[in-house]
């Protein structure tokens, strides 16, 4: 206990305190050494020479933390000819009794202390208290995790566990006797939990080196933590493995803990810098800033973008590229952030889009809007290729806002004239309206894969909305093709990005060229205009459940034949009850018969389509009118016919498959 | 509202489920594609019902309420689980809604599930009522 400073003792001696064994009572208001504060001070001896002795303080700070009820009894305690105390039993509120035993000799007061914390862990304290250089090592292997953590306020509800090995040295230097410590704290099999289970680790290993020394009222120095190995779950994030080290400057006032030079070294995906302000009291964060450059993206979405994805059921994406990005917090949690990316390459896991060459520009604030940019050199939607385009938008926490922009497809371009998200009311909703610009077929349909089309389509969304998870289409999708239209009314998606996407819509084709149409899916050759309406369209997972659809031939004066092949196509889709009735013989010996009208409908339910005709005929139901010479009629007789087997039976006679798989 | 209240609906069990009879429809294919979902999704649900990990809400979802019970490592995915089983639960009360025409019943139909849900759910897994949990 020396030096002793501020020592205001009220010394009485030779048993003025009652105490019937005691030769030598001693009380002591405070006592004080570097790094430790005693208050209350009680020694009561046996004699100066040997003898039990008892010591207790009421209140001891030691290294900023407080200990209530201090007390050690002295099997044989002495002061003189050196102070030793054996067979001792030290304690406190909450902790002990642990054996101890310690001695002090010489002019430098050589300690030795040895504390038995438990059955298999014994910390060993050498040192010198007394000369120019007093200084303490405290050694210890296999320390509980709880001694020295447990009761910090901050990790006190995650209860932690596990083994540190301790290799500590406190020295005092300069003529202030200026108190310094220096740690290594190696920890195994760390654990903690908090009380849900949402934030926990396992078998953590981990090496803490610290660097601490007084600096007027605080606590000023350095902290490394090199994370070994184990596994940490925070919230989504589950981490594996360690290779990741944080290291910081420090001061630790009577009610903050400031952090400056704050470093995260993540394996594999960079580093971030910044600093922080803690709370004491409340433990809680009151300011920090954060900031990183060149992370590698991939390793980044992998570890910590997806995992807060999956676990809000959204749908995955993958990521690479290099990313910079900057962030401040305060109490209230995120104030802004900023995200810049270059070289970038996003894709949904599924593959249903991608986006490479990306550049991107994305500042966000808490309370005001930001404008978000964003280059992609090219990309794909689907099978669609995507060129070059640029994105500007306003990001604010209730709306975001993109500028009208033209994005290539092939060899024309969507304009998207309007996009814009509104959170009202907690929820978002959205608005679009867009112009796809005449498109060629034939690039088109080899970038999908598709038989060769002719001509080109586009089409104009005047207005789509989204709402409570369902996209709706306000007025006519008008798409050209064929030479003809064909038209979206009451268009709507719903969850499209849920379980069970479904479409449900109306369909109306007005005068499609059949000579282009059957030429393209090799259906045998077809001349003549053809209208169709389709009603309660349902797809789900863009599959056909429900839709009652009528094809006939458009009204009008235009030159009418169908070839055979197409003729033996259509009774090859009837199935063997289709025939072509009249005038059989001609078949076989010409190429091309005249019609009047032709015309189908299905109506599909439960996956059966009930077919009809034009008209009834013997028991069966007319597909084609003979008109002309030589004319031909064809007739179907199977009015069931399974939708499944309808498909198979249309990518036989067309020798490609059906575009609505 | 006193329509639905009238019509016998809703026996729900869970894998392998005879679903309703009655005159509420939920035999549309959508809805048919939700429960495929979720009973694929139930054999790896089940056994953290059973340990106690998962609760059945009062508002017909489910909840991690103690991943304490699921081993370290396995505690990211459940979450995924349980946020693609309550997306799976949110539509199937909007689907079974919109196909009977009643987006409106959409709520009740939630409550109603909620309930049968808890009354079918198996002895020791956790209900939840009036915000707190108790085993069956």
């Amino acid at each position: 206990m020396r030096p002793l400073h501020r020592c205001v003792a009220a010394l009485i001696l030779f048993g003025v305190y009652s105490s019937p064994q005691a030769a030598i009572e001693l009380r002591f208001e405070s006592l004080s050494a570097p790094a430790v504060e005693l208050s209350d001070v009680r020694i009561a001896a046996a004699g100066l020479g040997g003898g039990r002795a008892r010591i207790t303080a009421s209140r001891a700070l030691v290294a900023g933390r407080t200990l209530q009820h201090v007390k050690l009894e002295c099997g044989d305690f002495a002061v003189l000819p050196e102070v030793h105390c054996r067979r001792g039993r030290l304690s406190a509120e909450g902790y002990g009794p642990w054996p101890v035993e310690f001695s002090l000799r010489g002019s430098q007061r050589a300690l030795r202390a040895d504390v038995r914390l438990n059955a298999g862990v014994t910390a060993t304290v050498t040192g010198a208290l007394a000369g120019d250089a007093p200084q303490l090592r405290l050694v210890s292997s296999g320390v509980p995790l709880a001694f020295l953590f447990g009761e910090l306020p901050v990790l006190k509800p995650y209860g932690p566990a596990g083994q540190v090995d301790v290799d500590a040295t406190l020295t005092l230097s300069g003529v202030a006797r200026t108190p310094r410590l220096r740690a290594t704290l190696v920890a195994r099999d760390g654990r903690f939990g908090s009380a849900d289970g949402l934030r926990a680790a396992d078998s953590l290993s981990a090496v803490i080196d610290i660097d601490v020394q007084r600096d007027g009222p605080d606590w000023r120095g350095t902290l490394v933590t090199d994370w070994r190995g184990g596994e940490l779950l925070w919230d989504s994030i589950y981490l594996t493995g360690g290779g990741s080290v944080l290291s910081a400057d420090f001061r630790l006032s009577t009610s903050a803990l400031n952090l400056t030079s704050l470093a995260l070294d993540l394996a594999g995906i960079g580093r971030l810098t910044g600093d922080a302000t803690l709370d004491r009291a409340s433990a809680t964060l009151r300011a920090a800033r954060m900031q990183g450059a060149e992370l590698d993206l991939k390793l980044l979405n992998e570890r910590f973008v997806q995992p807060l994805f999956a676990a809000r059921g959204w749908p995955a994406f993958v990521m690479q590229g290099d990313a910079d990005v900057a962030a401040r917090l305060d109490p209230a949690g995120l104030h802004s952030a900023k995200l810049i990316v270059r070289g970038g390459h996003v894709s949904d896991a599924a593959g249903r889009y991608s986006l490479q060459q990306l550049d991107a520009d994305l500042p966000w604030q808490r309370d005001g809007a930001t404008r978000m940019h964003i280059t992609a050199g090219e990309g794909r939607f689907g099978r669609v290729p995507v060129g070059r385009f640029v994105l500007d938008a306003e990001v604010a926490p209730d709306h975001v806002n993109v500028q009208p922009v033209r994005i290539p497809l092939l060899d024309a371009g969507l304009q998207l004239n309007l996009l814009r998200f509104e959170r009202v009311d907690g929820r978002w909703t959205g608005d679009l309206s867009a112009d796809l610009e005449p498109l060629s077929m034939p690039e088109l349909t080899q970038a999908l894969g598709w038989p060769r089309m002719a001509g080109s389509v586009g089409a104009s969304v005047p207005h789509v909305r989204w709402r409570d998870g369902v996209l709706s289409l306000d007025g006519q999708l008008l798409i050209q093709v064929f030479g003809g239209y064909i038209a979206a009314s009451g268009l709507q998606v719903i969850e499209p990005f849920g379980t069970t996407p479904r479409v449900l819509s109306d369909l109306q084709m007005r005068y499609v060229d059949l000579d282009a149409l059957t030429e393209t899916f090799k259906f045998g050759r077809i001349t003549g205009r053809l209208d169709g309406d389709v009603t309660g369209l349902e797809l789900s997972r863009w599959v056909p459940l429900a839709f009652d659809a009528r094809v006939r031939s458009s009204e009008g004066d235009y030159p009418r034949t169908i070839s055979q092949r197409a003729v033996d196509s259509i009774t090859a889709l009837g199935g063997a009850g289709a025939s072509a009735a009249i005038q059989r013989i001609f078949l076989g010996v010409f190429e091309r018969f005249g019609y009047r009208r032709m015309g189908v409908s299905c109506r599909l339910r439960n996956g059966v389509c009930e077919m009809d005709g034009l008209s009834e005929r013997n028991g069966g139901f007319v597909l084609i009118e003979g008109g002309g010479v030589p004319a031909i009629s064809v007739v179907g007789y199977n009015r069931r016919v399974d939708w499944e087997v309808l498909l198979e039976r249309l990518a036989r006679v067309t020798e490609t498959k059906p575009v609505l798989q | 509202m006193k329509t639905m209240h009238r019509i016998v609906l809703l026996c729900l069990l869970y894998a392998g489920a005879v679903w309703a009879q009655g005159n509420l429809e939920i035999n549309t294919p959508a809805i048919s594609q939700l429960r495929d979902a979720m009973q694929a999704r139930h054999a790896q649900l089940a056994p953290h019902y059973a340990s106690g990990a998962l609760g059945l809400t009062a508002d017909g979802r489910i909840a991690l309420r103690d991943a304490n019970a699921v081993p370290l490592a396995q505690r990211q995915a459940v979450q995924g689980l349980v946020a693609q089983e309550n997306g799976d639960r949110d539509a199937l009360y909007r689907e079974i809604a919109r196909a009977n025409g009643h987006p409106e019943w959409e709520a009740d139909i939630r409550s109603t599930f909620a309930q049968r849900w808890i009354g079918r759910a198996q002895s020791g897994w956790y209900v939840q009522s009036g915000g707190q949990w108790s085993r069956k």
